[in-house]
Order: structure tokens, then C-alpha cells, then sequence
């Protein structure tokens, strides 16, 4: 379900977050799914059940998962697609910086549309 | 909750254990590290009530283990080296289970023995240590109890029992919502499986909070020294360890933070990058820094003594 890239300098949890919310947008994991326990997936991937546990804490705030009690954890049943305001703006500051560099090289709108569209595509197809 | 309170153990005039505190809650796995005699088994056998702990107190729930049958039954021990009755079979050794401890599962040490596939029919002395742990480990967990204490469980066991044996015991811990507490010398099992670690050092507690904490103390860091890196950067008080292949150093240093980063740009890195440091790193790294330490202040009690 996740695999991590130990040499990375990002996060641990945060790669965990991101990829299970990847999983979910191609949808791979459906809603219902079961998803390994925190113990289980840090034995799995070599890591701390801290680490999952962070990891599964935020997945569970942005209402991604759902824990139940003596059950386990699974995908939530309706996954709500309301933007965070916040991360929003985050996201924008990040894309100035790289569409920048897009136009350094030469790139026009066109084709960086173009370029968005295929990513965009390639995270809904399953 | 397992207590164990301002613990102290000495044998003759040899102190073992000092001072140790730790609590392990239901649904935890606790882990215990140090070097060879740091006190690790001793305080395990104070904590099961094999010894009777020179000061301080061990409590389950409130209540003293020491030579208390009742509390004794809810807490399951594997010793680092584990001896039953020489004659007896796998089967006849069960049987004994059964009538020590009422709680005893015979449906689970089978289930058990279906995954470790001990052959029930042949005497204990026969086997090899790997096995014998394999037996200890069945037998304690069909108690079902409460906590398990574990003394270097892995020792002797072979790769596939060994991966085995860490997916029971979470099954384990998270079904039944048990606490361990578990010393080990294999840092990459215990650091996939502990909440929270104890590190105990010349019979003391050196270090004690969650895993987390501990693998953040200190960071292992990647950095690109495009014309090497000077003497300045090997001197950073920083810096705990460093080593390089080509132009790409890898250093471990604590407190690790933007300053750092920046102070290294100083110093010509072009690159800084944090990576994940394993828990056998961070360990063999304090033991060495601490040791260094040791030997400079010895240093300078040699020097002041010539001073003198």
C-alpha cells in the first residue's frame, strides 16, 4: 500500500499521508477498505509505530480514514471534497515558485496546461 | 499498569541496578536497550518477582509482584535462557501448564505450534536453543496474561521464526491489549515495534521517553561539500560523526536545526539534506560520543594532575 523512500527528505508520516491519499484518488483503496493496523503497517515498512501513528492521526483529522474500536481502520465512507483554505494558498506559494522555473525554460501557458491536465489525468485514471 | 519504582539490585557489593524507574501500560511495547551488564536481565528478574528488588517496589495495579502467586499468573516471562524439565515432552510440559495456570489456552499454544512447529512428542532435551525459545515463548503466551516480559527473545531464533515471532506479539498486544516490556539487542526489531524505549547504561537510566523522541535526538544528514569539506566542519561541536565518498559527506550530529543547516552552508555545502537514522545508528553513536566524552575529561584529570 505505501512505499516509502527512506532517503528522501521528506517525512516519513507525511509520505505515508500523501500516499494513501493517492491510493484513495486513484481509487485503490475504496472506501470501506481495511487498512493495515499501526503495528502492522510499521512492521511492514520498517519503521516506528509512532511514526504510523502520526501518520494515520492526520489521515483521520482530514477525515480520510476512520478508526473503529475493536474493528480497525478503514477508508471513511464518504470522503468529503471541501478545499482547506490554507493548504490552498500553501499549494499556490509552491506553484509560483515551480511555474517559474517552467517559464525559465521556455515553457508558455499552453503547454504547461497541458502539462497539468496529464498529471491531473494520470492521479484520477485507475 | 506495571510499576517499577525506584528499583535497586545489587549482588554482593556489585550494584546492578540503580535507581530505575518505568511504567508499561496496557496495549504498549516498551523496550529495553544498554550494553552487555548494563542491568537489563536483572532488572527483568526483579520485575517478575525472581528477586526481591534491594529498594524500591514493583507493582501490577497497585499490587507488590514479589511473592504474589495471584499477580505472578497475569504476567508471562521468557528468560533469556529457558530450561524445563529435561524428560519431559513438548506435550507433558503442556499438561503441567494447564494445571499451574487455569487460564492457560490449549487451543492457542496449538494454533501457535501450527505457525513455530515444534515436534510435541519429543523430549525438551533434545532441542536446540532456538527451538527451546520457540517453547517458551508458546507456553508463556497461552497464559494469557496481562504483560509479557521478554529477555532477548530473539536470540537463537532463525530469520522466518524471528518475523514470525514479531507479527504474534503484535497480534498479540493488539487484540488482547497487553504490555510488554522486551530487551533486546536486535535495535531493528525492537524499533518497528516499540511505543516507547528505556536505555540503561553501567546500571543506570541513561535515556527514557517514546521512540519517536529518541530517533529525533539525533539526525543523520547528507551534505555536498563540492571542494571537501575543511577542518572547521570536522570541528563543529555538532558534529558527532562524519565520513565521506567523494565529495558527499554523511555526518550525524545533534541538534540538528536551519541554523545548522545555514552554518554549513557557510562552510561550502551546496546541498543538506536530513535523511531517517536507524535506531542501531543513534545507539552505537551515543555509546561512542559518550565514551569520547569520557576519555577527554580523563584527559583533563590526567593533565590537572600534572598541573598539580
Amino acid at each position: 500500500m505505501v512505499q516509502l523512500d527512506y532517503k528522501s527528505s521528506k517525512p516519513i508520516y507525511e509520505q505515508i499521508v500523501e500516499q494513501v491519499k493517492l491510493n484513495v484518488m486513484k481509487q485503490y483503496l475504496k472506501s470501506g477498505d481495511a487498512i493495515p493496523s499501526v503495528r502492522k503497517l510499521a512492521l511492514e515498512l520498517s519503521i516506528t509505530p509512532g511514526t504510523v501513528a502520526k501518520a494515520y492521526q492526520e489521515l483521520e483529522r482530514q477525515q480520510i480514514i476512520e478508526t473503529i474500536r475493536g474493528k480497525g481502520t478503514f477508508i471513511a465512507g464518504e470522503i468529503e471534497l471541501k478545499p482547506d483554505e490554507k493548504k490552498v494558498l500553501e499549494i499556490k506559494k509552491c506553484l509560483q515558485t515551480e511555474l517559474m522555473e517552467l517559464k525559465m525554460m521556455g515553457y508558455d501557458l499552453k503547454k504547461v496546461l497541458k502539462m497539468v491536465e496529464e498529471i491531473y489525468e494520470e492521479m484520477s485514471v485507475c | 499498569m506495571l510499576e517499577i519504582k525506584n528499583v535497586c539490585k545489587s549482588y554482593n557489593k556489585t550494584m546492578a541496578v540503580q535507581d530505575v524507574s518505568l511504567t508499561v501500560m496496557p496495549g504498549e511495547i516498551h523496550g529495553l536497550i544498554g550494553e552487555n551488564s548494563a542491568g537489563k536481565t536483572t532488572l527483568i528478574k526483579c520485575t517478575v518477582g525472581i528477586f526481591r528488588a534491594d529498594k524500591g517496589e514493583i507493582l501490577y495495579d497497585g499490587k507488590p509482584v514479589y511473592d504474589n502467586p495471584e499477580v505472578k499468573e497475569k504476567i508471562g516471562y521468557v528468560a533469556d535462557y529457558n530450561e524445563y524439565i529435561k524428560y519431559y515432552t513438548v506435550s507433558q510440559m503442556v499438561y503441567m501448564y494447564e494445571k499451574f495456570y487455569p487460564a492457560f489456552n490449549k487451543e492457542k499454544f496449538n494454533d501457535f505450534n501450527q505457525v513455530f512447529q515444534l515436534p510435541v512428542n519429543k523430549r525438551i532435551m533434545s532441542f536446540s536453543k532456538g527451538q527451546k525459545m520457540r517453547l517458551a515463548f508458546m507456553l508463556e503466551v497461552s497464559k494469557e496474561p496481562d504483560y509479557l516480559i521478554l529477555d532477548e527473545p530473539t536470540s537463537g531464533l532463525d530469520p522466518v521464526a524471528k518475523a514470525k515471532f514479531f507479527e504474534l506479539l503484535i497480534n498479540e498486544v493488539e487484540q488482547r491489549e497487553i504490555g510488554v516490556l522486551i530487551s533486546s539487542h536486535n535495535l531493528d526489531g525492537l524499533e518497528k515495534i516499540c511505543d516507547s524505549v528505556t536505555m540503561m547504561h553501567g546500571s543506570r537510566v541513561e535515556r527514557q521517553m517514546s521512540m519517536e523522541d529518541m530517533k529525533s535526538e539525533l539526525c543523520k544528514l547528507n551534505v555536498v561539500f563540492e571542494g571537501g569539506a575543511g577542518k572547521k566542519v570536522y570541528d563543529l561541536p555538532q558534529v558527532l560523526r562524519i565520513s565521506n565518498v567523494g565529495s558527499i559527506y554523511t555526518m550525524i550530529v545533534k541538534d540538528y536545526d536551519e541554523d545548522f543547516a545555514k552554518q554549513l552552508k557557510e562552510h561550502g555545502a551546496s546541498l543538506v539534506e536530513p535523511v531517517d537514522i536507524s535506531l542501531e545508528e543513534l545507539f552505537v553513536v551515543l555509546e561512542e560520543s559518550k565514551g569520547r566524552s569520557k576519555m577527554d575529561s580523563d584527559k583533563k584529570d590526567v593533565s590537572a594532575i600534572k598541573e598539580r
